[in-house]
């Protein structure tokens, strides 16, 4: 099978050349709270903050527990495979890490999980597919696609992990396993906040009030099992409760007069529910309704440029079956790659590439550009709305 | 493979490495030269009281300073001068900035002309604030315990041969880790297998 095997060398080895050659902060960033666990720390949101003084990152650990354990646990595997030359290199915040000879190889070790990942997802991605055609058509788009490219393995975020759990839910829901997506929709929201979002969907989804709450029990119940533990802790509501994601909802207002504000995006996120509460309720493909919340966020916050991998599953699946949105997705994709790359933040472009000349950092941030900026962001909405519009509309 | 598949891969490995060469020979104005990046404490500049550092760079074309200042909720106003004297006392390069241009903190970027034959001769940094008395709101400046400013000092490469010399002396050491070529091959072999594997098994 020449071509496959085609297929597969090009996709392992752009894998490797960007989780091995690019460099981006975040990810020693979150290492270096996540190392904290092989010396026994549990509570890492009090830990940081009664150490705060004498560590030597001041960062705050912004995401919920899972997330903890989740670095905790590999950077205790990789410091176990790379010796305490690791420990020196996650330490050292003097900006000395892009000149470290074994730089290439940490980022490599520290990135592998993403590896089992990816593969992970093309294998839930596939189950969707309902003919050859549509399988090979998901099987390119996922692994040739620039998102997962630039986000996971190029700037190194972890947004694959819940964008998987949510996944799984999907499919769980298409089989009737109401109450299992939820839990896992609930283990994504101990990672970060946002498949919380998408739980509302599955629950709309059971046939009697006394089905719902079978569904939501046990959720809420893993979610403060979880959780509870750390509600007394100091810096915990600052670091998680008020994360990016809550603010970034509800920082943006729209000002209707006489001090009266509403948020865009519950606006239209309660307007989504609504439809696929009358108009869906009987379907269990729940891909539209988890592509239009996902790529909301997208479209009405100040997103980051990994947040585009929440929807990038859903995108595809629909993709595969609706060629129609092929121009809408398209243009949704460049102007948010547009938008990231014009953030004053080096990091987000020639940065990147600071591991292979750490000279690069010199480079001074893109100054604001107001009008490239307002542009982009109308095509993005525009367009967004077009492929969430058509995306319900293919489905029902 | 699919044709569009081969450019894609292509395009995705070598826009980078372009990019890189692009940049590296076109966009780089100053290179990291010695720094003292140690903050324990600050150091309030006033009229009476300028900040004095002594420094020796490492590399010709000296041209650049960043230094760590504070301007407490943004309230002092008044002039900063920056100058940069040789070991016998003489101003070199004078800089003058508003207290309006320093944040709390910030780290304050001070560019001049390229001193050409700057490698391994003494200069003196001093910070001066002639008009901000000592009981006004005052600039602060990061120090180490050691008294040392918090400091980096750039150079701009005096040729385009000498900046690439510089780039491979940091890339070579990174890329010949025989570790990362054993951890290369491992993840290429697993990966291969298990994509195929389930490529296979999918019926793709």
């Amino acid at each position: 099978m020449p071509k496959i095997n085609g297929l597969i060398l090009g996709a392992v080895i752009i894998r490797l050349f960007f989780a091995t050659f690019f460099y981006h902060p975040d990810l020693r960033v979150y290492y270096f709270h996540g190392q904290f666990l092989k010396t026994g720390v549990l509570n890492i949101y009090s830990y940081l903050e009664q150490n705060r003084a004498s560590l030597p990152n001041s960062n705050r650990f912004n995401y919920p527990p899972l997330a903890y354990l989740f670095f905790g646990s590999w950077y205790t595997v990789s410091s176990v495979i790379a010796g305490p030359g690791l420990d020196t290199w996650i330490n050292d915040w003097s900006g000395q890490d892009v000149y470290h000879p074994q730089l290439f190889f940490y980022q490599l070790l520290l990135k592998l999980p993403y590896f089992a990942l990816d593969l992970l997802s093309l294998s839930v991605l596939l189950t969707f597919a309902r003919s050859h055609p549509q399988k090979k058509f998901l099987s390119a788009a996922w692994l040739f696609n620039p998102l997962t490219l630039y986000g996971i393995y190029a700037v190194g975020q972890f947004d694959l992990l819940p964008a998987l759990l949510t996944l799984l839910a999907a499919a769980l829901v298409v089989r009737g396993r109401l109450t299992k997506a939820s839990l896992l929709l609930v283990i994504g929201g101990l990672l970060k906040t946002y498949p919380l979002l998408l739980l509302p969907f599955v629950l709309i989804r059971s046939k009697s009030w006394r089905e719902s709450l079978t569904i939501l029990l046990p959720s809420i119940a893993l979610w403060l099992t979880v959780q509870a533990p750390f509600f007394a802790s100091p810096g915990y509501s600052q670091s998680v409760l008020n994360s990016g994601l809550a603010n970034r909802i509800f920082s943006a207002g729209l000002d209707l007069g006489g001090g009266i504000v509403i948020s865009p995006f519950v606006a239209v996120y309660l307007v989504i529910l609504a439809y696929s509460f009358f108009a869906r309720r009987a379907k269990l493909n729940l891909i539209p309704e988890f592509f239009a919340v996902t790529i909301l966020v997208v479209l009405l916050t100040p997103f980051h440029a990994q947040w585009l991998i929440w929807s990038l599953p859903f995108a595809l699946i629909l993709l595969s079956r609706s060629p129609s949105l092929w121009l809408p997705l398209t243009a949704v994709m460049a102007s948010a790659f547009g938008l990231i790359l014009l953030l004053p933040d080096i990091y987000v472009s020639v940065g990147l590439l600071a591991g292979l000349n750490p000279f690069l950092k010199t480079i001074p941030a893109l100054p604001p550009l107001i009008k490239a900026q307002i542009l982009l962001r109308s095509t993005l909405v525009v367009t967004g709305f077009i492929a969430i519009f058509k995306s319900l509309k293919y489905e029902s | 493979m699919n044709r569009r598949l081969v450019f894609l891969t292509l395009a995705y490995l070598l826009l980078p490495l372009a990019a890189l060469l692009a940049l590296t020979l076109f966009a780089i104005r100053r290179i990291p030269d010695v720094s003292q990046p140690h903050q324990d404490a600050l150091a309030s500049i006033y009229n009476e009281k300028p900040f004095v550092q002594h420094i020796t760079p490492r590399h010709n074309g000296f041209s650049t300073a960043i230094i760590h200042l504070k301007n407490a909720s943004l309230t002092n106003t008044d002039p900063l001068s920056f100058i940069l004297s040789n070991d016998v006392g003489q101003t070199l390069r004078l800089i003058q900035i508003s207290g309006r241009n320093i944040g709390d903190p910030d780290s304050v970027r001070f560019q001049f002309d390229p001193i050409p034959d700057s490698a391994g001769k003494s200069y003196t940094i001093t910070l001066q604030t002639p008009y901000t008395n000592f009981d006004q709101p005052k600039i602060e400046a990061g120090v180490a315990n050691s008294g040392d400013l918090t400091y980096e000092l750039y150079y701009r490469p005096q040729s385009r041969a000498e900046l690439i010399s510089s780039v491979l002396a940091s890339l070579l050491p990174k890329l010949s880790s025989l570790q990362l070529l054993i951890l290369l091959t491992l993840v290429f072999f697993v990966s291969y297998l298990t994509l195929s594997r389930k490529l296979h098994t999918s019926g793709v």
